[in-house]
């Protein structure tokens, strides 16, 4: 398991037995390391905190030790990156027109494509914005009710520069859904 | 309505509460607003609506970059900057992709304005 960490961090095994003998990688992290490869879901958090003390005692041995532990950081960084809901779908429709079409004429089924459980009861709207169009949107339908003084208060936005952003639209009884939503990309078996 | 300058507010409250209306804006977007606000009707005039529900998630994602230089870093730029918008009970407004289309809405604004005989000044 070491000559695999070794080959994937892209060190010799020599540097790598060192690395391991000043006990700054332990078996357990080593695995990881082999596992991240594999793209299985990685507790990335405690390579990371392995990493302050880890440095401290292995600069003065080699510089190519530094070069491990800034690999084993960008590979935390590409695991943590890789799990962005915002991210991994907006990479997925600028990179894959034939999904960038059904995201938006059947959105459940694409979604769930990609890992993401949609909360029952949710209906989703994906939107993939054009720059050439202006976006109005508008509050839900309600019954006018009896009286003038029991009429809703009304907030109002503009976003400019809306290109520039991912949004959420929803109503505020569905944030755990939206979060849920968010969340259930982490959960992603590969 | 003339003289109120609540007309944004106004203008809403038709979109909640008249259902003819609502229905004729949801079927024919650009026209009933150019209407509306006696903006005319071009073809370069693009509007879609985004119709709030309680019980839908609406998500709004941004457009590729056009020759884009750094296309990982506008990846990463344009999901960092997430905009989580939840209503209560609505809200009514506009989202203007970019700076062409900030004109447009801007003009429609001041000819809604001076259709309905007010003057921006004095509001």
């Amino acid at each position: 398991m070491q000559e695999e960490a070794a080959r994937i961090l892209g060190v010799s095994n020599r540097t790598f037995r060192r690395l391991c003998a000043i006990q700054q990688l332990t078996k357990w992290q080593t695995q990881k390391i082999c596992e991240n490869k594999k793209h299985k879901r990685t507790e990335a958090n405690e390579l990371l905190r392995a990493l302050p003390s880890a440095k401290r005692c292995v600069t003065p041995f080699s510089e190519s030790c530094d070069y491990v532990m800034l690999k084993v950081q960008k590979l935390k960084e590409e695991q943590v990156m890789k799990h962005d809901f915002e991210l991994l779908l907006t990479k997925k429709v600028w990179e894959d027109y034939i999904f960038a079409e059904q995201v938006q004429k059947d959105p459940d089924t694409a979604l769930k494509s990609l890992g993401i459980k949609i909360p029952t009861g949710v209906k989703l709207k994906v939107i993939i914005q054009k720059r050439d169009t202006i976006y109005f949107t508008i509050p839900p339908f309600q019954k006018k009710p009896a009286s003038n003084n029991k009429e809703i208060l009304l907030n109002q936005i503009d976003l400019w520069s809306s290109a520039n952003l991912f949004i959420w639209l929803a109503s505020v009884s569905l944030k755990t859904a939206l979060l849920q939503m968010r969340n259930s990309i982490f959960s992603k078996k590969d | 309505m003339t003289g109120n300058k609540n007309f944004t507010e106004e203008h809403y409250r038709r979109i909640i509460y008249d259902k003819d209306y609502r229905t004729r804006l949801l079927g024919n977007p650009k026209n009933v607003l150019c209407e509306e606000f006696g903006y005319p009707v071009t073809d370069s005039l693009k509007l879609e609506i985004i119709e709030q529900q309680e019980d839908t998630i609406v998500i709004m994602i941004p457009p590729k970059p056009v020759n884009s230089q750094n296309y990982e870093e506008d990846l990463e730029r344009v999901t960092q900057q997430t905009l989580d918008l939840l209503f209560s009970t609505g809200i009514g407004g506009f989202f203007i992709p970019d700076d062409k289309q900030k004109w447009i809405l801007r003009n429609m604004r001041k000819t809604w304005i001076k259709k309905l005989g007010l003057n921006l000044e004095e509001l």
